[in-house]
């Protein structure tokens, strides 16, 4: 589905990534996970075409997105992280922009508002952040594309909010559709992703599913003297992540996970090298 | 789907782009009209209370207030053309600019018809016709009158033989510094308009510093110089280079926002 070979890219500041390699089937549910400054944003925008390689190059559904052909650009959809919505009602702007994508449901819109809790009536440009980037999924859902790129979606969100937007993320996710959601609030993302791609220090630390990971690692309560990749005190004592060699299962904490990929870069990668 | 240009992508691109910038555009002639309105009562305040008559050209305060909305139409268009691609600077609204499903050519085409074409026009049918309704009330002579009776007898500045030719020439001209400052909207990233001016005057440096020497150095090179150009050679080199920089400039604007990348 999404292919990056070799890329390289940078801002006028320096070097983000060099010869980064990275591939995402379809038909899964991505969070891109990484600090602020990793290049997550960088990564999906370079996904979508908006910005362009160095070196190497991107595939998207084999098409090239730097090209921006409308026939790519109508099986993509970006939600950016920041973003203006012009002075017009969620009807008019489905009217007027969802006819450029094929698969766009207007009913679809309509019950995904609802279940977001958005007024279809009230303009756009009068809408608080939260609302207005609830009426924005909700387009971005509704237009059915087999790619969509999510930046920082929640950010904004109240706690009801974030957990709706949950529900229908996972009501809506099928194997013909890819989500991509990039979020350094990891939370949000629990029981929602099959798949996790971490980056940092410009490279990909872990591409791995979530079955793949509580295959390899063990999320568990440590004892005060047990070996960990990872570990951190809580109220509840001893958490911690640590090489899975029982082959037992343990509920997946993606922030944990996320905590050890960083702290024990090259454990993860050895342990997750394919 | 069809990757290239189609006009009927390109018909529901106007439509959808049009009702979101329908407001800015309806502020912008609004405020024309309005401009152009106070203008024409204030430069004729002493013929509307009867204090002074203008003759039937309407005098300083007619010729003033036609010139004072000759140059804010000017403005506006020139500042309008530099924000011909402004939201795809914007950090709001550039990703979902860029993004949308409308092939490249069909977005330019699109700010190109607009900024070029539509709003001048509009601006000057504004114009015309506040011109038209203040001569009407103040029993002056309109300016489409005023043209025409010009033209007829060939009343111009510089040279008597004004020609069709010399005319489509200037408006090539004109259009060519159009095109300019539509190419500066998309070069520059921020400040477009004050940048293209500086560019602009930075490009034609070199011909006004050797127009003047020649004028202090060489007055009679430059005098027959400026008969030639006001003649039909003239005009054709004018028509020539009008047309090369509009291309040029075209396809400046062009190969920039083909290949514009997201920039905030």
């Amino acid at each position: 589905m999404i292919k990056f070979e070799h890329v390289s890219f940078g801002y006028r500041g320096g070097r983000l990534f060099d010869g980064l390699d990275l591939e995402l089937r379809r038909g899964a549910i991505y969070g891109l996970l990484g600090k602020n400054g990793a290049g997550k944003s960088t990564l999906l925008k370079l996904m979508a075409g908006l910005l362009f390689p160095k070196a190497g190059g991107i595939t998207v559904s084999n098409r090239s997105p730097q090209k921006r052909e409308p026939g790519f650009l109508s099986r993509v959809f970006l939600l950016p992280e920041e973003f203006d919505l012009p002075r017009m009602t969620m009807d008019d702007y489905a009217r007027f922009y969802g006819c450029f994508y094929p698969d766009f449901s207007r009913k679809q819109l309509s019950a995904l508002m609802q279940e977001l809790e958005v007024p279809e009536t009230q303009n756009l440009d009068r809408m608080s952040f939260g609302q207005k980037k609830k009426a924005y999924i909700a387009f971005a859902i509704a237009c059915n594309t087999p790619l969509l790129l999510m930046d920082e979606p929640t950010n904004g969100l109240d706690i009801p909010s974030k957990s709706s937007f949950r529900r229908v993320i996972a009501s809506v996710a099928d194997d013909d559709r890819t989500i991509v959601i990039s979020t350094h609030q990891v939370r949000d993302l629990d029981q929602l992703i099959d798949s996790v791609v971490v980056l940092d220090g410009s490279e990909i630390l872990l591409n791995a599913t979530t079955g793949e990971i509580t295959d390899k690692l063990q999320f568990v309560h440590l004892d005060e003297n047990d070996p960990a990749l990872y570990a951190e005190q809580t109220v509840h004592g001893r958490w911690g992540v640590r090489p899975n060699d029982s082959g037992t299962e343990s509920p997946f904490d993606m922030e944990l996970l996320f905590n050890a990929a960083v702290a024990n870069r090259e454990a993860i990668k050895q342990l997750f090298k394919r | 789907m069809n990757d290239r240009f189609s006009w009927k992508r390109f018909g529901r691109l106007v439509r959808a782009e049009l009702r979101g910038e329908r407001r800015t555009l309806l502020l912008k002639l609004g405020g024309f009209v309005v401009f152009c309105m106070v203008m024409y009562m204030l430069w004729n305040v002493g013929v509307i209370f009867g204090f002074g008559d203008g003759g039937s050209d309407g005098g300083v305060g007619y010729v003033a207030s036609r010139f004072c909305v000759a140059m804010a139409m000017g403005f506006i268009v020139y500042f309008n053309l530099s924000g011909s691609f402004k939201r795809y600077f914007s950090r709001g609204k550039a990703a979902a600019a860029f993004m949308l499903p409308a092939a490249k050519s069909e977005k330019f085409l699109y700010a190109l018809l607009l900024n070029l074409l539509a709003v001048p026009i509009a601006l000057i049918v504004i114009a015309v016709l506040n011109d038209m309704l203040w001569a009407c009330l103040l029993g002056f002579e309109n300016v489409c009158n005023l043209l025409g009776r010009w033209w007829n007898e060939k009343v111009i500045l510089i040279t008597d033989r004004i020609t069709g030719l010399f005319l489509i020439a200037n408006i090539v001209s004109t259009l060519s510094g159009m095109v300019f400052f539509l190419a500066g909207a998309v070069v520059f990233r921020r400040n477009q308009f004050l940048l293209t001016l500086l560019a602009n005057f930075v490009l034609s440096l070199p011909v006004f510093v050797y127009t003047q020497v020649l004028f202090l150095t060489h007055w009679e090179s430059a005098r027959d110089w400026l008969s030639w150009i006001a003649g039909d050679a003239g005009s054709w080199a004018i028509l020539g280079s009008g047309v090369f920089f509009t291309l040029l400039w075209l396809y400046v604007a062009w190969r920039r926002f083909s290949t514009l990348p997201l920039t905030r």
